[in-house]
């Protein structure tokens, strides 16, 4: 929509034998042009000087004129994509969200916008009973006189992209859950702050103690929409404890998960079967059943079975999240662990009848087969920032150079709609070959 | 038991927009390119714009003053949406600070109506033609 104003340039070319009063910086508005109806008589023969083929009737004829109040409706213009249309005729519930000093985006109930301003220099004249081309509501007498309720010069630009999910582990690890006996009951207070700064319509909630946020709450200061903060959530391993979403601190979890995996094995209980109700009941002194039912769910799934008629809910552990578990377990201790010592002591650590793989280790860590000996460190996705230009310099500062299958793991999470995996490695990385191996590193050298 | 020391921060709440569709209708929208200006600047409102020309294939043209504009009509890739803003008052519900999910309006949330659709354009973006006229025009009073 964007053009060169040339109506400066083709005045100055103006014909000698336009008359005076034509001769003017810009077309202009005919004086006077508010005195009453324009006569057919008198259009068709301005149409007919101008060289078009106007018949008596002027059929294809209408007449743009401002409207009184023009302008004064604040309308904007937005740019509808096809999803967005969508979710509007579905009854979804559409919002923009923004803060001062930040790009608003829009949210439907599943997916983010970025909401832009796009400047033009055409002058956008909305006019709502338009016709757009010869119809039988013209060519009427008097002439049919068209209102423009509105002259803009730009239009707000809709593009798909990632929810703004950074600031939710932020918030959520001010206050994460230790166990029953490092809870209060400041819930009260918490809830007040927030009413008091919706009383006073304020956009400022002062943060003087560590908070929890309620879905609601969370809503109101993440650019997501509902949908995405509630993947977001279940990505963290949030928890919903009393009506807070709560990030269990990681050595608590840890805790709880190798008091599960010890009462397994002391109870000689399948790692394919395992009892929440009985699991509790053991664990009872230790836990609370919400975080036993909270680590199988994240670290299990559960076995449903269509009659209903078991006495308890039992869950299957998933190999590779209980695998990769006991990875973190070592690999957090050291800085960096001798691979071949690693990798027996992971595999001896892990419930009998799991296998250790490789491939469990994707996102959570880094190894240097050519080092004497090889070694392998701790390196989750989960820490690395989530800005795409942070994100690599994170990676080449970790490691200089990377092959496709090393750093795709890494990198996957950043492809969006509109830029793709490829077009960020494009981007952000340099590509050589190294005896005959696709290798990326970094555009700019480090120190 | 406080774990540590927390200093304090401020958080901000986003400012949040309702959008509502009720029965928009579609309506028109003429581009040109570079901008209109009145003699003196004189205010718009009530002022005749231009005669605007459907010829029998559909081709549009547009005389403003002593310029003849010529252009074609273009369909949107994407709609654009007429958003107005609206107060409660608006919708009929009382100002309060009440939630209700029933629909209506929650404190601390402008709301947007769509009130209409716009699909097509009459785009002008062809250099205007000035239009010769061999006889003085009438001054109007």
């Amino acid at each position: 929509m964007e053009g060169e104003g040339v109506w400066g340039q083709q005045m100055e070319q103006t014909e000698p034998l336009v008359d005076e009063a034509n001769r003017a910086d810009t077309p202009q508005l005919k004086e006077g042009a508010e005195a009453g109806e324009r006569k057919r008589s008198e259009v068709v023969a301005a149409a007919r000087a101008a060289g078009l083929c106007v018949e008596e009737g002027a059929p294809g004829t209408q007449l743009l004129r401002f409207a009184h109040g023009l302008n004064s409706d604040e309308l904007r213009l937005m740019e509808l994509p096809h999803g967005v249309l969508g979710a509007l005729k579905e009854g979804e519930r559409v919002v923009i969200r923004g803060e001062q000093g930040e790009n608003a985006v829009l949210c439907t109930e599943g997916a983010t916008y970025e909401l832009r301003t796009a400047d033009t220099s055409n002058a956008l004249l909305l006019v709502p009973s338009l016709s757009y081309s010869q119809d039988n509501s013209l060519g009427e007498d008097p002439l049919p006189t068209k209102g423009v309720t509105m002259c803009l010069s730009n239009y707000l630009e809709l593009r798909p992209c990632r929810p703004r999910t950074e600031k939710l582990r932020q918030l959520l690890s001010e206050c994460p859950y230790r166990g029953p006996e490092y809870e209060e009951e400041s819930g009260e207070d918490d809830k007040d702050d927030w009413e008091e700064r919706r009383r006073t319509k304020s956009r400022k909630v002062k943060i003087d103690r560590p908070r929890k946020y309620m879905f609601s709450e969370l809503v109101e200061v993440v650019q997501a929409s509902e949908r995405e903060l509630r993947e977001a959530l279940q990505k963290l391993q949030a928890c919903l404890i009393s009506g807070y979403w709560r990030l269990l601190e990681a050595d608590y979890v840890e805790q709880a998960v190798q008091h599960i995996l010890a009462l397994l094995e002391e109870k000689d209980w399948p790692w394919t079967r395992v009892p929440l109700s009985s699991t509790s009941h053991h664990l009872q002194e230790l836990l609370p059943r919400f975080v036993i039912k909270h680590c199988l769910d994240c670290y299990g799934t559960k076995i449903s079975r269509e009659d209903n008629s078991e006495a308890d809910t039992y869950y299957e552990l998933s190999v590779e999240k209980v695998c990769q578990f006991y990875a973190v377990l070592l690999l957090r201790q050291a800085g960096k662990f001798n691979y071949s010592e690693f990798m027996e002591s992971w595999q001896q650590s892990v419930p009998l009848g799991m296998e250790t793989d490789l491939g469990q280790l994707r996102r959570l860590a880094l190894r240097d087969m050519s080092a004497m000996p090889p070694v392998i460190w701790y390196f989750p996705l989960s820490t690395l920032p989530q800005e795409p230009a942070d994100r690599f310099n994170c990676l080449f500062s970790a490691r200089q150079r990377w092959t496709q299958n090393d750093i795709e793991p890494y990198i996957d999470d950043l492809a969006t709609p509109t830029q793709s995996l490829s077009a960020l490695l494009l981007k952000y990385a340099r590509v050589s070959t190294v005896k005959g191996v696709k290798m990326y590193n970094a555009k700019r050298t480090f120190k | 038991v406080k774990s540590k020391s927390f200093g304090f921060r401020i958080i901000r709440v986003m400012v949040q927009l309702l959008l509502r569709l009720s029965n928009p209708g579609e309506w028109g929208l003429v581009e040109l390119q570079g901008q209109l200006e009145t003699r003196d600047g004189a205010p718009f409102d009530g002022m005749h714009m231009g005669d605007l020309h459907f010829d029998a294939q559909g081709t549009p043209s547009l005389i403003i003053g002593h310029h003849l504009l010529t252009g074609k009509v273009v369909e949107l890739d994407k709609p654009l949406a007429v958003l107005a803003k609206r107060s409660s008052k608006d919708w009929g519900v009382a100002n309060n600070d009440t939630m209700d999910h029933a629909g209506n309006q929650e404190s601390g949330m402008i709301e947007y109506e769509i009130m209409a659709l716009v699909r097509k354009k009459i785009l002008f973006k062809n250099r205007p033609k000035p239009i010769i006229t061999s006889t003085l025009p009438i001054k109007h009073t």
